[in-house]
């Protein structure tokens, strides 16, 4: 059997379906000795992938329960699109497997905050804006200033369950209608937020003046005075948990 | 016969250990305070006199990872120990992690960068494992071009890692030593000897461990690895599985001891990934390296002074 040829899928199929599709006349030795082989490299694939994805939602399997947490994740890690994620990926999507596999919406939620607090641990560096920065400018000055939502920060209104869980580590966030997830610095900071704030980081992914940050379409708040203050109140805010990079 | 050519290793020739972020802290206290005083860019008045790190674990963007990273950087020689390359592979080495592991050299500069003699599935399903390549002309063929492009990628010369091995290709043409001998020879690359990974594959394939570690040219070997195994009863035989999770065996340490009388003062690594233990551990475990170091190479200093007067 030449190896590259179909050695190395033969050695797959074992591997993926079991020791019936093991390759009897790949290897040397004992059957009893290959099949120890084999195992010890199928049960390194199984764990490293399993652990993985403990490590990466510690709080949703606290949440679920090991037992039912480790079931959806043997499903998950052989499916065809996360074969192909390095392990530091293989998070993606398992919230909304989580919803596949009939867990709660808030369970799913869970997951979603904790693959986004990781993102914003691991995203890249940015220098994060300062309100000093803003309260030096005139207000033409203001109006034509561009911003941008900090590379490492991300906003979105959760479950219930996930306001109340972390909310036992982050006062005010049990009562918020959403949350900033942000890495200004070297931490990762979890903030609460208004829905409006969500709203504008959503508004910021590309670079944009606040100027026209207070037209955004869709407002359901008229450009008067009390929104273009709402808005203003809502930045500052945002600003203030370091979810707004410098331009 | 004691090795005469020094293999040229930007690593200093003494003992390091795998950086984890648990060690932080403690780790970069330890550099910190061994160059205070010292024209040295390396630790000298500490046991360790470098780290290694697997890149993977670095290629996120940002965060908290590099902030650590860049302060050693700055500090020590850094070894980049990949375990993603899959330079066996059928379909080749896989590009995207060629791609962000050129990045991470051009970002840190390294004073050393490897992968292993093995492959990690395809494309559609990456194993986060190390599987075994069989030692023949076909695959010597096609792992030489393979780890030919990584080195014309990255602009340098880098080691491969003789793999622990659980399995034994009916097919094998030639031996290790000699598969990457004639590896070395075609690339320019060097070798990273594993010496827990000759006791882990001497014993699950009934192989002589003195044997495999006489047969590597100690002249190719640019940096060694020393680390723990799990060991399994079997009605067949005992079954070593390299976990990297716990103290050098007494057998590893022989076989290293073995190879440092011929070999001389190579860079050395205490490799501990699983259940990993306090630094102090890992400090211990290097300042027995570097004993086995130091008394090699007194060794070889007598051996030589009587071979001269001889002469």
């Amino acid at each position: 059997m030449r190896w590259l040829d179909s050695g190395q899928s033969a050695m797959m199929a074992a591997l993926d379906h079991g020791p019936a599709h093991m390759p009897a006349e790949l290897f040397a030795g004992s059957p009893e000795r290959v099949l120890a082989g084999m195992k010890v490299h199928a049960n390194t694939i199984s764990h490293a992938r399993l652990v993985a994805l403990e490590e990466t939602f510690p709080r949703t399997r606290e949440h679920i329960g090991h037992d039912r947490f480790n079931q959806h994740s043997r499903l998950f890690v052989v499916q065809p699109r996360v074969t192909a994620l390095p392990l530091a990926q293989i998070g993606t999507g398992f919230d909304r497997f989580l919803i596949d596999e009939g867990e709660t919406a808030a369970a799913a939620d869970l997951a979603r905050f904790e693959w986004l607090w990781l993102t914003a641990y691991h995203a890249a560096e940015a220098e994060p804006l300062a309100l000093d920065v803003l309260t030096g400018l005139t207000p033409d000055e203001l109006l034509e200033h561009t911003i941008m939502r900090h590379p490492a920060a991300y906003a979105s209104q959760f479950d219930p369950l996930v306001h109340q869980l972390i909310g036992a580590e982050v006062a005010g966030l049990d009562a918020a209608e959403a949350i900033v997830i942000a890495r200004p610095q070297a931490q990762v900071l979890v903030s609460p937020a208004s829905a409006l704030m969500a709203q504008l980081l959503a508004a910021t992914k590309n670079p944009v003046t606040i100027s026209n940050l207070l037209n955004q379409p869709g407002e359901s708040m008229d450009n008067n005075e009390a929104a273009v203050a709402a808005i203003m109140q809502a930045l500052v805010a945002l600003i203030n948990a370091g979810a707004i990079a410098q331009v | 016969m004691l090795a005469d050519i020094i293999p040229p290793s930007p690593l200093p020739p003494g003992t390091g250990v795998g950086l984890k972020p648990q060690h932080y802290s403690q780790a970069l206290e330890l550099v910190s305070a061994s160059i205070v005083g010292s024209d040295s860019s390396s630790c000298s008045d500490s046991v360790l006199s470098w780290f290694e790190v697997h890149p993977q674990n670095y290629f996120g963007a940002g965060g908290p990872p590099h902030r650590w990273l860049t302060a050693f950087a700055e500090r020590v020689p850094l070894s980049f120990h990949s375990v993603g390359l899959s330079l066996g592979s059928r379909d080749g080495v896989d590009c995207d992690e060629l791609e962000q592991l050129a990045a991470l050299c051009n970002r840190y500069a390294p004073a050393m960068v490897s992968d292993h003699l093995s492959w990690s599935g395809s494309a559609s399903n990456r194993y986060p494992d190390l599987l075994p390549v069989p030692y023949t002309n076909e695959a010597l063929d096609h792992f030489a071009a393979q780890v030919a492009l990584v080195q014309d990628r990255l602009g340098r010369t880098m080691l491969i890692e003789n793999p622990s091995r659980y399995l034994a290709f009916a097919g094998d043409e030639m031996s290790e030593a000699d598969f990457l001998h004639t590896l070395c020879a075609r690339t320019g690359c060097g070798i990273l000897f594993d010496i827990n990974n000759i006791e882990v594959s001497a014993t699950n394939l009934g192989l002589e461990a003195d044997a495999m570690i006489d047969a590597i040219d100690p002249t190719l070997v640019g940096e060694v690895h020393l680390a723990g195994h799990a060991s399994e009863d079997h009605p067949h035989g005992p079954l070593l599985i390299d976990d990297h999770g716990s103290r050098v065996s007494d057998e590893t340490w022989r076989l290293f001891e073995r190879f440092a009388q011929r070999a001389g003062a190579r860079p050395v690594l205490i490799e501990w990934d699983t259940d990993v233990p306090e630094f102090d551990a890992l400090l211990a475990e290097a300042a027995i390296a570097a004993a086995i170091i130091r008394r090699a190479t007194r060794n070889r200093q007598s051996v030589r002074g009587k071979l001269h007067a001889l002469a």
